[in-house]
C-alpha cells in the first residue's frame, strides 16, 4: 500500500508464518458445517412444513449455490418432498421440485412492489422481504432453511479464499430436466443479449451465420421486460437448444445444469467471477456436458475454425420468451 | 467467526474431538499443504546457505506443467531465497533453455544425454516408479540424468532441486483442497522473452496461424476427432498461411493426429530431439494465433503473447480445473487470451449454419416462411 518493496529478508520469513492463507478446507469449515446441521436438527422432527429459503438474490447464484446446498440440506435431514416448500421469485418452481413438493413465490406473497424493492434495494429490504414472506406462509423462521447458512459456507470460496471442495462437499448437483423428455436436440442454437455488443462483434457476427431459423436471442428487453419470469423461460428455451452462447456471468453458466452444450463469452483473460466460471466447469465434468469458456476476441478464431473464412449472411430474430419456440417442436 | 475462533485460539484439537469426532480430521488438506512448505523452506534454505552448484531439475514431465508451475516456481524460488543463477544449473529435454531466462547461469539437454530411445525408455520406468508421470520423486532415471548433466557441465557435488518439492506442495491444490491464492505465492507468473532468432524464422510467413493437433485422454483419436482436425485445418488454411508445429518425434504418450492439407506448412519436419521445443518456440512465439489440442502448447502460446484456442472433447473428465486458473494469470501476464473449446461448440456451430445456409435456399425460404 505505501509503495515500499519488501525486503528480502522479509519474503524470506518461516513459511508457517507467511499469511497463513493455505485456504484448504479444514476444521473450520466443517465446524461451519456442524453448526449449521445442529441448527437445522429440529427441522426433522414433525411433519409441519419446512420453508427452503425465502431467495430473495440473483438466478444465477440461486442456481449454483443455493439449491445445490438446500438440496444436500434437505437430503442430510431426510426431510420429506411433501413437507417442503421452495420459496423463491421469477418462477423458478421447476429448478426447486425434486426435492421440494410445493413453490411459493415472492411475488404472490408480497406483490410485485415489495419484491422489485427487495430485489433491487439494500439487504435490509430482503432481510424484510424474507420475514414478511414467511410471515404470509405462517411459517415460523425456525422452520426454514436460510439461505444465510448458505452464505457462511460458501462465501469464502466465492471470494477466494477457500477451495472449490468446500462447495463440493456441502452442495448436491443434479440436472434438471427442463427440456421436454427426450426432445432430441433442437437445430437451434441460443444466444443470451447479454453477450451481444455491437453489430460488429463476433457474436453478433456468429448470430448472422446462423442466421433467422438458427439463431433464437434471449433476455433482450424488447419483448415483455416487465415479466418477472422471463429468465426461467429463456433457461427452458436454452434447455432444447443444440448450443447456448451467453455471458460468462450469466445464463451460459447454468448451461451445464439445464444439459445444453455452452460457450461461455468473456472480455479479456480473466472471467467476471472466477469461482463461478470454474464451478460451471466443474459441474460440466461432473455432469458429462460441454463447456466451452471463450474470450470474445477470440469468437472471430472460433468462427473461422468451425465454418471457414466465408462471409455471413442472413440476420438473426429477436425472440419473445413466451412465444420463443422453434417451428419445429 | 467459527473459523477465526477456532484457529486463534488454537482449538482444532478440541474441536475435533469435541464438536466433529465423526469427520476425519487428523490430516486437514491445509496442514498436509503447510507442512510440504516446510519441507520446502527447510531444503531451498539449505541449499541457499551453502556454496556450491545446484542441479535444477531434470524436468522430465509435460510442458504445460514446466511452463505454468516448475518455471515461476523456480523464479520465486530464485527471488525469495536469494539464489544466485550462477550456481544453478537447469536440466530439462528439447532445447528450452530460453524459457529459463534469468533462473539459471547454465543449462543441459537431457538430449545431449541420452537418444531419443533411452529417453523414452527412461520416462516408462520413471512413470512406473512414480506411479503416474509427476515427478513426485527422485526416480532413477531422474539420478541418472542428473548424474550425467552434473558430469557433463564438469560439476562437483552439485546439490538438487528436483521437481518433486514442487509436486508435492501443489498435488492438495491439483486435488481442489486448498486454495488458488495459497498456490499463487509460491509462483511468479511473467511472459517468456521469444527466443532469439535463428534459422527457423527463415521458415516461415510473415503472418500465420500455428496449429498443433494430438491425441490425448482429453481429446481422443475417434474418426470424428479426425475429421473436425481436417475440417479446422481446411478451413484456416482457406483464410491465411497455417504452420504446423510436426516435428515427426514421438517422445511422450500423445499421439499426433493426422494432418494433411493444401496449404499446410511444415517447417519443423525432421528437427533434432535436442532442439524441437526451441524450434517449436520460434515458430510458436511468431504466431498470429495458436489452434490446437488443449494441453502444454497453448500454455507456451500465451506466455508468448499469442492468443490461444484450444480443444478438448466433452466430458473431458481430465480437464485440470485447477490448471486453468493458474493458465488465466499466464494469459494475462502474457496479455493473450486462451479460449477452451469443447469439441462439441464447433459442431454445433458448424451444423448451425450449415442448416441456416441450406434454409437460405431460394426454394426453401418460402416453405420457411409458411411454415412459421
Amino acid at each position: 500500500v505505501n509503495g515500499d518493496e519488501p525486503t528480502r529478508a522479509s519474503r524470506r520469513r518461516p513459511v508457517p508464518h507467511r499469511g497463513e492463507g493455505a485456504g484448504g478446507i479444514g476444521l473450520a469449515d466443517r465446524v461451519i458445517g456442524k453448526q449449521i446441521e445442529l441448527e437445522l436438527g429440529p427441522l426433522r422432527r414433525g411433519s409441519s412444513p419446512v420453508v427452503v429459503g425465502p431467495w430473495v438474490g440473483g438466478h444465477v447464484e440461486e442456481v449454483l449455490y443455493w439449491i445445490p446446498f438446500a438440496r444436500r440440506q434437505a437430503a442430510r435431514l431426510g426431510l420429506e418432498r411433501s413437507r417442503v416448500i421452495g420459496v423463491s421469485h421469477g418462477g423458478m418452481a421447476r429448478w426447486y421440485d425434486d426435492f421440494c413438493g410445493d413453490y411459493a413465490d415472492l411475488r404472490d406473497l408480497l406483490g410485485t412492489e415489495q419484491l422489485t424493492a427487495a430485489l433491487s434495494g439494500l439487504s435490509s429490504d430482503r432481510e424484510r422481504a424474507a420475514r414478511d414472506a414467511l410471515e404470509a406462509l405462517g411459517v415460523a423462521r425456525q422452520a426454514s432453511l436460510p439461505p444465510s447458512a448458505m452464505h457462511r459456507l460458501f462465501d469464502g470460496y466465492r471470494r477466494g479464499r477457500a477451495p472449490l471442495e468446500v462447495v463440493l462437499e456441502f452442495a448436491d448437483f443434479a440436472p434438471r430436466a427442463l427440456a421436454a423428455p427426450d426432445p432430441g436436440r433442437r437445430p437451434f442454437v441460443v444466444v443470451e443479449a447479454a453477450a451481444l455488443g455491437r453489430s460488429d462483434d463476433p457474436v453478433a457476427a456468429l448470430v448472422d451465420d446462423l442466421g433467422a431459423e438458427g439463431a433464437l436471442r434471449v433476455g433482450e428487453s424488447g419483448a415483455e421486460p416487465s415479466r418477472a419470469d422471463r429468465w426461467a423461460l429463456d433457461a427452458e428455451l436454452a434447455a432444447e437448444a443444440s448450443l447456448l452462447v451467453g455471458r460468462a456471468d450469466g445464463l451460459a453458466l447454468v448451461g451445464p445444469l439445464l444439459g445444453v452444450p455452452t460457450v461461455a463469452v468473456q472480455d479479456g483473460a480473466m472471467p467476471p467471477s472466477e469461482p463461478d466460471v470454474d464451478l460451471a466447469a466443474w459441474i460440466a465434468q461432473r455432469l458429462d456436458r460441454a463447456f466451452s469458456i471463450v474470450e470474445r476476441g477470440q469468437l472471430e478464431l472460433l468462427r473461422t475454425a468451425a465454418i471457414g473464412p466465408q462471409r455471413a449472411m442472413g440476420a438473426s430474430t429477436a425472440v419473445s420468451p413466451t412465444r420463443a419456440r422453434p417451428s419445429s417442436r | 467467526v467459527a473459523r477465526a475462533a477456532i484457529e486463534g485460539l488454537k482449538l482444532e484439537r478440541v474441536a475435533a474431538r469435541h464438536v466433529v469426532p465423526r469427520l476425519r480430521l487428523a490430516e486437514p488438506s491445509a496442514d498436509a499443504f503447510r507442512r510440504n512448505e516446510v519441507a520446502l523452506e527447510r531444503e531451498v534454505s539449505r541449499i541457499a546457505r551453502s556454496d556450491g552448484p545446484v542441479i535444477v531439475g531434470p524436468w522430465l514431465s509435460e510442458v504445460g506443467l514446466e511452463i505454468l508451475y516448475w518455471i515461476p516456481f523456480l523464479r520465486r524460488l530464485v527471488d525469495r531465497f536469494e539464489l544466485d543463477p550462477a550456481r544453478l544449473t537447469v536440466v530439462s529435454r528439447g532445447g528450452v533453455e530460453s524459457w529459463y531466462a534469468g533462473i539459471g547461469g547454465g543449462y543441459v539437454d537431457v538430449f545431449d544425454l541420452v537418444d531419443e530411445a533411452a529417453f523414452r525408455e527412461g520416462l516408462r520406468r520413471s512413470w512406473a516408479e512414480y506411479g503416474g508421470q509427476k515427478q513426485i520423486d527422485v526416480g532413477s532415471f531422474d539420478r541418472e540424468v542428473t548424474l550425467a548433466a552434473a558430469e557433463r557441465a564438469g560439476l562437483r557435488g552439485p546439490h538438487l532441486l528436483h521437481p518433486s518439492l514442487m509436486y508435492r506442495l501443489f498435488s492438495e491444490y491439483w486435488l481442489h483442497r486448498i486454495s488458488l491464492p495459497a498456490v499463487l505465492e509460491h509462483l511468479e507468473i511473467r511472459a517468456f522473452e521469444p527466443p532469439e532468432p535463428d534459422g527457423w524464422v527463415a521458415e516461415l510467413p510473415d503472418d500465420y496461424v500455428v496449429a498443433r493437433f494430438y491425441f490425448r485422454e482429453t481429446f481422443p483419436d475417434t474418426e470424428a476427432h479426425r475429421e473436425l482436425v481436417a475440417s479446422i485445418l481446411e478451413h484456416l488454411a482457406a483464410a491465411g498461411s497455417v504452420v504446423l508445429l510436426d516435428t515427426g518425434l514421438e517422445l511422450d504418450d500423445h499421439a499426433p493426429a493426422p494432418m494433411s492439407g493444401r496449404g499446410l506448412l511444415r517447417p519443423l519436419a525432421g528437427v533434432a530431439a535436442a532442439e524441437n521445443l526451441h524450434a517449436q518456440s520460434v515458430v510458436v512465439g511468431r504466431a498470429r494465433a495458436f489452434v490446437g489440442t488443449y494441453g502444454g502448447l497453448c500454455y507456451l502460446a500465451n506466455a508468448y503473447g499469442v492468443p490461444a484456442l484450444a480443444l478438448l472433447a466433452p466430458p473431458a473428465k481430465k480437464l485440470g480445473l485447477s490448471h486453468t486458473a493458474v493458465a488465466r494469470r499466464l494469459s494475462a501476464a502474457g496479455g493473450a487470451p486462451l479460449s477452451i473449446v469443447a469439441t462439441t461448440a464447433l459442431e454445433a456451430l458448424a451444423g448451425g449454419v450449415a442448416r441456416a445456409g441450406a434454409s437460405r435456399e431460394p426454394s426453401s425460404s418460402s416453405h420457411r416462411r409458411g411454415g412459421r
